[in-house]
């Protein structure tokens, strides 16, 4: 018989307020495997922390998605959003599922363009783009989104010097009913600044005007205001077939599909609040089909969701190094990764689950990284069993943007490993060793020596 | 221009006199047979004119030319000339009595034509058959005839026609010792013609070989039956009296066996069965008309048609057994190709395309004659419900109706339509639950034609989107899906009727067009139905594509041609018939192609003409065409056997034709090329035709068109040897527009 493990006992102070219909959640599910695949045996394989992808759930999620869309909506395309996670991995498994790509850099469409991703399937969006970018996306026939006017003009520019029409839509802000409004990026449709670039475009005839993008926000809890942007485009695109006998051949609603994690201060968790990726589609669908377009004039849709694809397929796994008191009796629990890894532990209360079997009775912790850094907080507050030195825990939908905004700070990059269908572990990426580190460095030679 | 046509027109009348004889409109067959009535020169000149006069006489009347060029009337007053110079001298009164009798015959045949058309009847040799015996029984009297003393004189005149060498060869070929039966089956033959020599058999025999292998076969199979027939009722068949009516037992077989219906092992039976009713009506022929000196001719083979054709009009039209060709091509082989294929290619097609009833990729759950609700006379009916990649039709715990993929998605009209009716009061039952008061559930009825309904039911009470009486169309959004009626889990219940109610009894009727989901991709299904377990979805045209193969009736097509010939510039023109066909006509080889267009496809549908025409080789290239963009899909189809070169094995395949296929004329067709996703410019295709014999196949033309901005810029037509390579030009200026009709 296996010995039972110990758990030091805890002293917890009782709370009778009110009772709520939510109850309050007692006991711990521990997640003691990814995909089959057992997290210790992940971790003694491959180290701690590790980041762990699950193949299955993200072709699941996508299919999810794109059913949700495809079957209300005749002519639908998704783009994947390269900065979400571009992990060739992650971004094949997309790619082979039919995603096009969607890049907001010379370095991403470089990226996407080496994955085999042919240049008029991938959409470049963003405010930075340079002149080099511009020349390669128009050598590939990829459609540009335009951000402001300057980039306008120096396409104008670029047109006149090559001979070449670049293929382009602009980016249209809008208020949709919900705040913040981002009018950061791209025209403003109630402004008539869009109008105004559109007119522009289609007047210089330097460019072919192929489609309307916007991206009205990110984990955008209400659905309808895609209802509205659908709309707003919609109108845009009518006009332009209107005044100028021009078809537009795709409407980009962006991305901003909230996943399920929990934002920081949110009342209700992530998974009871955000939309199903059918309400998004039901919005967005019965905006397009009722705006008035001829059934065999109706735009592609394009969506560029990446969070809501991804989040869920990531699993970062950790152990926790040590335990202490802080001075106003609170537990503290330092694990081996912070917010070096765990970017998003900004905005999100990320679930935690331990990876071992233990009680139901938890204490109330503040979660600490390994950072000798005052800002590495993971969860500021969090319900956890009593953690050892050692054991070890996992953190549910992480898959969107931490592998791209990770940082080399003060310790190394670890593992990225993907569980494919047939739960086959792959090693996608490798953990960072000094000498990766180094390489990068130059020393001047009077700098090279010193003597203590 | 002019000129031409009445050349031709002439030169058809003529001709086909000759070859209606045998069901045939084959030039060649048709010259034998002219040459084998000018064995007995003064009956073959008689006849010739008599088939000029009636066809000169029918068109100063103003009969359609159209029905002259048959030769039907031609032939009939043939016949009655052949008969009459057979038995009379040539001289000034039977010069009178051959003008009366062209007019007769013309009148008679006219005034049966439309008669006999009521009832579905062609007038065969009936016109000949009453003109005669009206003539033969009028002339007796007239003492200015004298009567012939017939082929006592062939000799004389073969020598003054042909000279001695004529005279010999027909000596040698009279003398060869044939069997008695092969013997006596050409003599049958030469019957026809009031002929009584083998040379003339051999002649007919080898233009009908020449004209249909399979009126060939059952010429010899109709001879043999009525020939055994005779034997074995103790009846001596080479008695002169027989031979001369032998020949309606051939007749009878050819007709009914290969000619007015599809030849299959069914007809060729029949061929047999009829031969003693043949007997029956030669016997009581005899007995009728021997008293008044009148033979009977063909009374008997006329007889057996009419009332073989008169009882198949009340065969079962669902399944008959006798099939009559749709268009009569006069070759039975042909006509027998061309069904197989149609059968293949659009048997099930169907006036109103219907599409299906939703958006993305749907799940039969319960298909035509399902075993769980789709009994009887409602069986016609499809469930369709989404399912996943695991086979699962639901997220979740599945316990609540939202929880099924399928639950709240928008339901499409199939084809545009009217709406003629909506239920919409009934609540969604919880999961496993079944409402039977209201089966249907929440329904909408459409109506796209008359006796054409659409019925879809089990929908989201309060989700219609649309109101009794208005007019939708295809594609627009009706509501959505709910859990009501019958349903214990959302579904789409999907039913064609004959009539407007909700829950009225199912029809089979068939998609247009849909993709279904195969292992290695996807399958494009026309005219199919969706069976169950079969994951499908609807498939959309492109405008680059719907517009390139948009031909209008009026419109032009202008090539330049590249090829061994050097360089040709041609046109084509687009023409709509009498029939509402479509077709390419090129004037400069006056060839035709057929074509069929409907919202996501073209395809060809038979050609006419010269087939070393460039509109043969697109006709080949571009049989079929879909007109949406889906690459990888691997379009198969098959073109039918007579319009292809069939190499040596077709004289075999004709002979087998009715009872199997060896041969095909397989098309494949692949999208190869599409330059942007987004708002494609440019497109390619290749595709390929390859006869197939039973294990080797061979290519007959391999074909790549480019569609550029809405044009057929550039098509090349191969076939092993040379390369042909057209490029598109407009229209010149200073050409005027074809005449529209």
């Amino acid at each position: 018989m296996q010995k039972l493990r110990y758990e030091r006992p805890v002293i917890k102070q009782l709370n009778s307020g009110i009772t709520n219909k939510f109850g309050a959640q007692s006991g711990f599910t521990p997640i003691t495997h990814v995909d089959g695949i057992a997290v210790k045996d992940l971790i003694r394989d491959y180290g701690s922390p590790l980041f762990v992808f699950s193949e299955r759930t993200l072709r699941q999620t996508y299919r999810d998605a794109y059913t949700a869309f495809n079957t209300r909506y005749p002519n639908v395309q998704f783009a994947w959003s390269y900065k979400t996670n571009y992990l060739n991995a992650i971004c094949n498994v997309f790619h082979q599922e039919g995603s096009w790509a969607e890049v907001v850099s010379g370095f991403e469409y470089q990226k996407a363009i080496r994955n085999g991703v042919p240049g008029d399937k991938i959409l470049f969006n963003g405010p930075d783009k340079s002149e080099a970018d511009l020349l390669m996306a128009m050598e590939h026939q990829s459609p540009i989104h335009i951000d402001h006017l300057d980039e306008l003009y120096t396409l104008i520019e670029l047109s006149n010097k090559t001979g070449k029409r670049p293929k382009v839509a602009i980016r249209v802000n809008m208020d949709t009913g919900v705040q913040p409004i981002w009018d950061r990026f791209g025209f403003n449709y109630e402004s008539g600044q869009a109008w105004d670039a559109i007119t522009k475009i289609i007047h210089t005839d330097k460019m072919d005007l192929v489609g309307l993008h916007c991206h009205i926000g990110t984990y955008m809890l209400a659905a309808h205001a895609y209802h509205t942007a659908a709309h707003k485009l919609s109108d845009l695109a009518l006009g332009i077939k209107k005044h100028f006998g021009q078809l537009i051949q795709y409407i980009d609603l962006g991305g901003g599909f909230a996943s399920k994690n929990t934002l920081r201060g949110a009342y209700h968790s992530g998974i009871d609040t955000a939309p199903s990726f059918h309400e998004y589609a039901e919005h967005i669908s019965s905006a397009l089909l009722n705006a008035g377009f001829k059934t065999e004039e109706l735009p592609l849709l394009i969506l560029e969701t990446g969070r809501a694809l991804v989040d869920d397929a990531g699993y970062l796994l950790g152990t926790v190094i040590a335990n202490k008191r802080l001075s106003d009796g609170r537990r503290a629990t330092i694990m081996d990764f912070g917010v070096n890894l765990l970017f998003t532990s900004f905005w999100y209360e990320h679930t935690i689950s331990p990876a071992q079997d233990c009680s139901q009775y938890g204490e109330e912790a503040v979660l600490y990284g390994p950072l000798c850094m005052n800002i590495d907080v993971v969860r500021e507050n969090v319900k956890l069993p009593p953690l050892n030195r050692g054991d070890q825990v996992v953190v549910q939908r992480i898959g969107a943007y931490n592998l791209t905004q990770w940082m080399q700070f003060i310790t190394l990059r670890p593992k990225v490993v993907l569980i494919d269908t047939d739960q086959n572990i792959h090693l996608i990426r490798k953990d960072e060793t000094i000498e990766y580190l180094l390489d990068r460095e130059e020393t001047p030679a009077h700098l090279k020596h010193f003597d203590l | 221009m002019k000129k031409n046509e009445s050349i031709s027109f002439w030169l058809d009348s003529t001709l086909f006199s000759y070859g209606q004889l045998f069901f045939s409109k084959n030039y060649t067959a048709a010259v034998l047979i002219l040459l084998a009535t000018f064995l007995r020169v003064d009956m073959g000149a008689w006849g010739l004119a008599a088939v000029l006069l009636t066809n000169g006489l029918a068109l100063l009347a103003g009969l359609e030319k159209s029905l002259i060029r048959e030769g039907l009337l031609g032939m009939n007053s043939l016949l009655v000339m052949l008969g009459l110079s057979l038995l009379y001298q040539s001289n000034a009164t039977f010069f009178v009595v051959f003008l009366a009798a062209c007019l007769l015959t013309l009148l008679v045949s006219v005034m049966l034509m439309n008669w006999l058309g009521q009832y579905g009847l062609p007038i065969l040799s009936a016109p000949f058959l009453i003109a005669l015996w009206v003539l033969l029984l009028a002339i007796r009297q007239y003492e200015a005839l004298e009567t012939h003393m017939g082929s006592i004189y062939l000799l004389n005149e073969l020598f003054s026609w042909g000279g001695s060498g004529l005279v010999v060869f027909y000596e040698k070929v009279s003398n060869l010792e044939f069997p008695l039966i092969i013997a006596i089956y050409f003599k049958s033959l030469a019957a026809i013609l009031f002929q009584g020599n083998i040379g003339t058999g051999i002649l007919i025999a080898v233009a009908l070989l020449i004209s249909s292998r399979i009126s060939f076969t059952l010429s010899l199979l109709g001879y043999m039956t009525g020939f055994w027939f005779y034997w074995f009722v103790g009846a001596d068949f080479s008695q002169l009296q027989y031979t001369n009516i032998g020949f309606n037992f051939i007749l009878s077989s050819i007709a009914v066996g290969g000619f007015f219906f599809l030849p299959n092992w069914k007809t060729y039976s029949l061929a047999i069965v009829i031969a003693p009713l043949a007997a029956l009506f030669i016997a009581a022929g005899f007995a009728v008309l021997q008293p008044m000196q009148l033979p009977i001719y063909s009374l008997p083979f006329i007889s057996i048609v009419w009332l073989v054709l008169y009882s198949s009009h009340f065969q079962n039209p669902g399944k008959p057994h006798f099939i009559k060709p749709a268009i009569q091509q006069y070759v039975p082989e042909k006509n027998l190709y061309a069904y197989r294929n149609y059968l293949r290619r659009f048997a099930q097609a169907t006036f109103v395309k219907l599409g299906l009833p939703f958006y993305g990729e749907w799940f039969v759950s319960q298909g035509h004659d399902g075993k769980y609700t789709h009994l009887g006379d409602w069986g016609k009916a499809w469930d369709f419900e989404i399912r996943d990649g695991e086979g699962k039709n639901y997220r979740g715990t599945g316990e609540l109706p939202e929880h099924y993929y399928a639950y709240n998605l928008p339901i499409l009209a199939p084809a545009a339509g009217t709406v003629v009716e909506i239920i919409d009061q009934v609540p969604d039952n919880p999961v496993g639950e079944v409402n039977l008061e209201s089966n249907w559930g929440n329904a909408i009825v459409l109506q796209h034609a008359a006796g054409v309904y659409t019925m879809l039911g089990h929908l989201k009470p309060g989700s219609f989107q649309v109101e009794k009486g208005a007019y939708v169309e295809k594609s627009t959004v009706l509501a959505h899906l709910g859990n009501s009626g019958r349903s214990p889990v959302p579904h789409v219940h999907f039913q064609v009727q004959a009539t407007p109610y909700v829950g009225s009894k199912t029809m089979a009727y068939p998609i247009a067009h849909y993709l279904k989901k195969k292992e290695d991709g996807l399958e494009l299904v026309s005219h199919g139905i969706p069976r169950q377990g079969d994951s499908i979805f609807n498939l959309y045209p492109t405008p680059l594509l719907e517009n390139a193969f948009h031909f209008i009736p009026g419109q032009e097509l202008h090539f330049r041609m590249e090829g061994p010939e050097g360089q040709v510039d041609f046109h084509w023109e687009v023409w709509t018939d009498a029939w509402n066909q479509t077709y390419l006509y090129c004037r400069g080889t006056n060839s035709l192609a057929y074509f069929v267009k409907d919202d996501v496809q073209l395809y060809f549908t038979s050609f006419k003409g010269d087939r070393k025409s460039f509109l043969y080789k697109f006709y080949l290239g571009a049989f079929r065409v879909l007109l949406g963009i889906y690459k990888k899909l691997d379009i198969a189809d098959e073109v039918p056997l007579d319009q292809v070169a069939g190499g040596g094995w077709r004289i075999f395949q004709d002979f087998l034709a009715p009872f199997f296929l060896f041969q095909k004329a397989r098309y494949r067709v692949l999208q190869t090329k599409v330059d942007d996703p987004l708002r494609p410019r440019q497109f390619e295709l290749q595709s390929e035709v390859s006869l197939y014999n039973r294990s080797s196949s061979q290519v007959l033309q391999s074909f790549r068109l480019r569609v550029e901005d809405g044009k057929l810029k550039e098509w090349e037509a191969a076939d092993g040897k040379n390369t042909w390579k057209a490029t598109w030009k407009e229209k010149p200026e200073n050409t005027p527009a074809h005449e529209m009709v």
